[in-house]
C-alpha cells in the first residue's frame, strides 16, 4: 500500500469541499479520479502533495501516518511527485536545470550523476535533443512532459497528476497522454485527476468519482458512467 | 571656454582623473552594499515573524525616508561627535570614506529592498509550490527559485535606482573628505578654488555623470530585455 486516506475532510471557511474522502492506492495501481470542476479533485491532490493542511482524517503515505495535527514531513516532498495542471516550471531555467535541479540540491547527486539522470528521464520523455531549452521556447505538451521528467527524476513513490492536459489545445494533448500511457505500462504508481474519461479507462486500473466533496472508489470502469455525458 | 587651461593642463586633469576612480569606487562600493543589505531587509520584510517584518518595516520607513544629505552630514558630524563624547576619543583617522559609502548604502538599500520585496511578490505563488513538491527547503526555493526571477522582474526599476545611487555620489563634495577620496565634482571645485574657473571643470564632471549613468543605463536595459523575455511568456 503507497497510500491510504481515511475520511478525510476540508473546508474553505463555511464551504466543504471534501467529506469523509478514503481511498486506497497500491504499489504499481493507477487511480483515475474525475468530477466536474469545483469538486475538490485539485483540493485533494494539494492535500496529498502537502501544499495545504486538512482539518480531519489521516493520510498514510508509504510508512507515515500523518493527521489532521501533524505537519507534513518534510521528506515525503520529492518522494510524493506532484505535476500541476499549469506546468509550474522554473522558466529561468532550462528543461534540463528543472530536472536537475532537486537532484542536485535535495538527492544531493554531484553534478555529473545529476545530469546523466536527468538526461535520462528527458530521453524517457522524448525531449533528449530539448534538454538545453527554455521553457519560453517549448511547446504546451513538451513543458508538461518536462514536469513529468522532473517529478520523476525524483523516483517517487506516488505520482499525482493534477489534470495536466487541461491547458493543452487537442494537438499536444496527445503527446501527453501517450507519455503517462507508458508510464502506466511501466507500472508506475499514480493517482491521475482527469477529464477525459476514455482516456482514464485506458490508462487507470481503479476509478473514482467525486462529486459534492464525497468519493466513490471503484475497480470498474462503469462507474465514470455515472458522470454526465455533457460533463466530459 | 577654455578646457585647455582648466581642465586638460597639469595638475588639474589628473585630479579630475582620481575624481573619476573614485566617483566609480563609490558607485561600486555602493551598490554591492546595497544589494547585499537590500536582500537582507527584502528577506525580513517577507519574513513570517512579526519581529523580522518589522524590523523590515522600520529600516526602509527610516533610511527611505531621510534625505541622503542629512543622513551623511549627521554620519561625518554628528557622528564624531556622540562618539567622542561617549568614549572622550575622536573616530579613526580615514573613517570618512567608509562613513560616506555606508551612508550612501542605507539610503539606497532600503529603496532596493523595497524593489526586491515587490519583484518577489511578482513570481506566482505557483512558484513557491513547485519548488516544495521537488522537496526542496524553502531557503534553496528562496534563493534559486524565487529571487533570481524576481531580480528579472524587477531589474529595469534596479538599474533606475543604482543610476540614481552612483549620481548621489556627488553628495561627496558637501563632506569633509581627505583630498584624495573628493570624486569628480569634490576635484571640479578643487579646481575652481585655485583658478576661479568653475565651468570648464564642472562641464567635464557633468560629462563623466552623464557618461556612467548612460552606459549603465544601456547594460541595465540589454539585461533587461533578454532576461525579462523568460519570466514573461511563461506567464
Amino acid at each position: 500500500m503507497i497510500l491510504r486516506a481515511e475520511k478525510l475532510c476540508k473546508k474553505f471557511e463555511d464551504r466543504v469541499v471534501l467529506s469523509d474522502v478514503s481511498l486506497e492506492i497500491d504499489r504499481g495501481t493507477v487511480l483515475a479520479l474525475c468530477g466536474p470542476s469545483g469538486a475538490g479533485k485539485t483540493t485533494l491532490i494539494r492535500i496529498l502533495g502537502g501544499l495545504i493542511g486538512f482539518d480531519a482524517g489521516c493520510i498514510t503515505l508509504g510508512d507515515r501516518s500523518i493527521t489532521e495535527h501533524d505537519a507534513y514531513p518534510p521528506e515525503l516532498y520529492g518522494q510524493i511527485g506532484l505535476v500541476f495542471q499549469d506546468h509550474n516550471l522554473f522558466p529561468h531555467m532550462t528543461a534540463m536545470e528543472n530536472v536537475e535541479l532537486a537532484l542536485r540540491r535535495v538527492r544531493r547527486l554531484g553534478r555529473r550523476e545529476a545530469r546523466d539522470r536527468a538526461m535520462a528521464e528527458l530521453e524517457g520523455m522524448g525531449l533528449a535533443d530539448l534538454a538545453d531549452r527554455y521553457p519560453y521556447s517549448l511547446s504546451g505538451g513538451e513543458r508538461q512532459r518536462v514536469a513529468i521528467a522532473r517529478a520523476l527524476a525524483m523516483d517517487p513513490l506516488l505520482l499525482l497528476l493534477d489534470e495536466i492536459t487541461s491547458f493543452l489545445d487537442p494537438s499536444m494533448v496527445g503527446e501527453v497522454l501517450s507519455c503517462i500511457l507508458r508510464l502506466a505500462q511501466r507500472g508506475t504508481t499514480m493517482l491521475l485527476v482527469t477529464h477525459n474519461l476514455a482516456f482514464a479507462r485506458q490508462a487507470a486500473g481503479r476509478f473514482g468519482v467525486l462529486e459534492g466533496g464525497r468519493l466513490t472508489v471503484s475497480d470498474q470502469p462503469e462507474l465514470l458512467d455515472r458522470l454526465a455525458p455533457e460533463w466530459s | 571656454m577654455d578646457f585647455r587651461h582648466y581642465v586638460f593642463a597639469d595638475p588639474y586633469f589628473g585630479w579630475l582623473l582620481r575624481g573619476v576612480a573614485v566617483t566609480l569606487l563609490i558607485a561600486v562600493l555602493t551598490t554591492a552594499a546595497s544589494l547585499l543589505l537590500g536582500f537582507m531587509v527584502a528577506s525580513r520584510r517577507l519574513s513570517r515573524q512579526p519581529f523580522w517584518r518589522t524590523a523590515g518595516v522600520v529600516y526602509v520607513a527610516v533610511f527611505r525616508n531621510l534625505p541622503p544629505l542629512p543622513l551623511l552630514l549627521f554620519l561625518l558630524f554628528g557622528l564624531p561627535q556622540a562618539f567622542r563624547a561617549a568614549t572622550g576619543m575622536p573616530l579613526p583617522a580615514g573613517a570618512e570614506f567608509p562613513l560616506l559609502i555606508a551612508g550612501l548604502s542605507l539610503n539606497t538599500s532600503a529603496y532596493l529592498a523595497e524593489t526586491i520585496r515587490s519583484g518577489v511578490r511578482a513570481v506566482p505563488t505557483e512558484q513557491w509550490d513547485a519548488g516544495r513538491v521537488l522537496g526542496l527547503r524553502p531557503r534553496t526555493v528562496l534563493l534559486c527559485v524565487i529571487y533570481p526571477q524576481a531580480l528579472r522582474i524587477a531589474l529595469p526599476a534596479l538599474g533606475t535606482r543604482l543610476i540614481h545611487n552612483m549620481k548621489n555620489s556627488s553628495l561627496a563634495l558637501a563632506l569633509p573628505l581627505p583630498v584624495g577620496c573628493m570624486e569628480v565634482v569634490g576635484q571640479a571645485g578643487r579646481i575652481a578654488g585655485q583658478t576661479f574657473a568653475w565651468t570648464e571643470p564642472l562641464l567635464f564632471a557633468a560629462a563623466v555623470y552623464m557618461t556612467l549613468a548612460l552606459s549603465l543605463g544601456f547594460v541595465v536595459s540589454r539585461l533587461s530585455r533578454g532576461a525579462q523575455r523568460r519570466v514573461e511568456v511563461l506567464r
